[in-house]
């Protein structure tokens, strides 16, 4: 299965972020990339706080996204690392038969069944995927001025058994698809990384040391810029972080190359303003 | 053939764990600045384990559990430490909670360090046993759950999820936003949220309570 994918943009993006997902369309549009949102989605049972607290509750709402996706015969496409790790774990959990049976028999009142046969992708993953020479095509306005400091985030990336977009440690793919923009990458990730945007509101003063961390990290480097394909990690950069490097969500950085205006993707909406930049 | 002799369990419990602060903590400037402002959380009298009493609030059961995921691998080399995020700031020591988890020293009722994990998988990555620190906090936080010891966050994160369906709130920016990029007004069905209820209903988190 590959295109047309079921679009999942989790909870995050459709409801704190709408400018993510309007150029995350935008993007797979000039791509050609086909897809529809899902139907009758929930939240994806976020991996930090919630499937921690209840295994069973996380198998059964992920198994019954997987079974939308697999009787509409289509791949899911996320746009957030927390929704790809969450039922990418899941759907491998799932393919174990004794696992499947028990998450059917939770699912049966709804009337739903899995039967192991979806997939799903991550948005950096469908990039990569389409390859350098399809998307230097669409490039019409190379990013020269930016030297970006490279932020996969942790769940795209780890377990690495599972999450399979790129290796784990020096992870490549997200600073490939930088360069193919024009972009210079002066920061790439060597060590994992994290955010910290899984303690916010649960140990502010730890998450923010974290995040100090990582960020003194990229500014070392001399980096004007942080690209990440996660919006938690977005929004950790863009709304917590005091050293006031501007941060691009990696549909941003492809709109903005492929001719897209500021205004058109609401890089407004930014709290470290993008303009700085250029 | 001579049968293997099962360990007393009894016996293991009845080791106590040394106190011993953590040098590391002591070291660390951070640590001195944030205990000088008066920060107890660092302190080890703050913390609401007493690192000396064995508690064997773990059900057999749930220890047994706890070994299929392979915890007699680790050996505490304590690889998973270091490429711990948060614990350089002071939060998780995970090969403290392996070794907790392990001899079943661990208080799932009051524990804090097991909620100041970020998932970010690096233990488990780093790990070179095959032992996966994440998921034994992923268990230890499902039956930290169940006995009501759960971070306000999540909880009323849970309580919106279970609500609404959606883990984030649906303001007027929203809306309008929304209306602005012409996308589609963001709404979950009211079928979705009977079949949501249902999951709900036969599973943790529609069962615990989170007031």
């Amino acid at each position: 299965m590959s295109d047309p994918y079921y679009l999942f943009s989790g909870c995050l993006i459709p409801t704190r972020l709408p400018f993510l997902e309007s150029s995350s369309r935008l993007v797979l549009d000039r791509m050609g990339v086909e897809y529809s949102p899902l139907p009758d989605a929930t939240c994806c049972v976020e991996p930090i706080g919630l499937r921690t607290m209840g295994y069973d509750t996380w198998l059964t709402v992920t198994a019954r996204m997987l079974s939308i996706a697999e009787s509409g015969g289509r791949d899911l496409l996320t746009l957030c690392n927390g929704c790809y790790m969450s039922l990418k774990e899941s759907a491998h959990a799932l393919k174990d038969r004794a696992v499947r049976e028990r998450a059917n028999e939770l699912l049966a009142p709804t009337g739903r069944s899995y039967q192991g046969k979806a997939e799903v992708r991550h948005f950096m993953e469908v990039v990569r995927n389409l390859g350098a020479v399809e998307v230097q095509r669409l490039i019409v306005a190379p990013q020269t001025k930016l030297h970006l400091a490279i932020h996969p985030g942790c769940h795209v990336l780890r377990p690495s058994e599972i999450c399979d977009v790129d290796r784990s440690f020096s992870p490549s793919v997200l600073s490939d698809i930088a360069k193919w923009t024009g972009a210079e990458v002066v920061h790439n990730e060597d060590w994992p990384k994290c955010c910290g945007g899984g303690l916010t509101g649960v140990d502010d003063i730890i998450s923010i040391g974290i995040l100090n961390d990582t960020v003194d990290s990229f500014k070392a480097d001399g980096a004007n810029c942080i690209l990440t394909p996660c919006p938690f990690c977005f929004v950790q950069f863009d709304l917590k972080q005091k050293q006031g490097i501007p941060v691009l969500y990696l549909s941003e950085l492809l709109a903005l190359s492929f001719g897209a205006t500021p205004e058109q993707i609401g890089l407004k909406y930014h709290r470290n303003k993008f303009e700085t930049v250029r | 053939m001579e049968s293997i002799p099962i360990p007393d369990l009894d016996l293991i419990f009845c080791v106590p764990i040394p106190k011993r602060p953590s040098l590391s903590k002591h070291r660390d400037p951070l640590y001195r600045r944030l205990n000088q402002k008066g920060d107890k959380r660092y302190s080890s009298s703050a913390s609401p384990v007493k690192r000396s009493r064995i508690d064997t609030t773990l059900e057999e059961g749930f220890r047994d559990a706890l070994l299929c995921y392979e915890l007699w691998r680790c050996h505490q080399c304590g690889q998973c430490t270091p490429v711990c995020p948060s614990y350089r700031h002071g939060g998780i020591h995970t090969r403290e909670v392996m070794e907790r988890a392990h001899v079943g020293a661990i208080d799932l009722a009051v524990d804090r360090q097991i909620w100041q994990c970020t998932m970010c998988n690096a233990c488990s990555e780093r790990c070179q046993l095959g032992v996966d620190p994440a998921h034994v906090i992923t268990i230890l936080r499902g039956a930290a759950t169940e006995r009501g010891n759960v971070p306000q966050h999540f909880k009323d994160e849970a309580k919106l999820f279970i609500s609404s369906g959606m883990s984030f709130p649906r303001t007027g920016l929203t809306k309008k936003m929304r209306r602005e990029f012409g996308l589609e007004e963001l709404e979950v069905s009211d079928q979705t949220m009977l079949e949501l209820t249902k999951i709900l209903e036969r599973t943790t988190l529609g069962r615990v309570k989170l007031e």
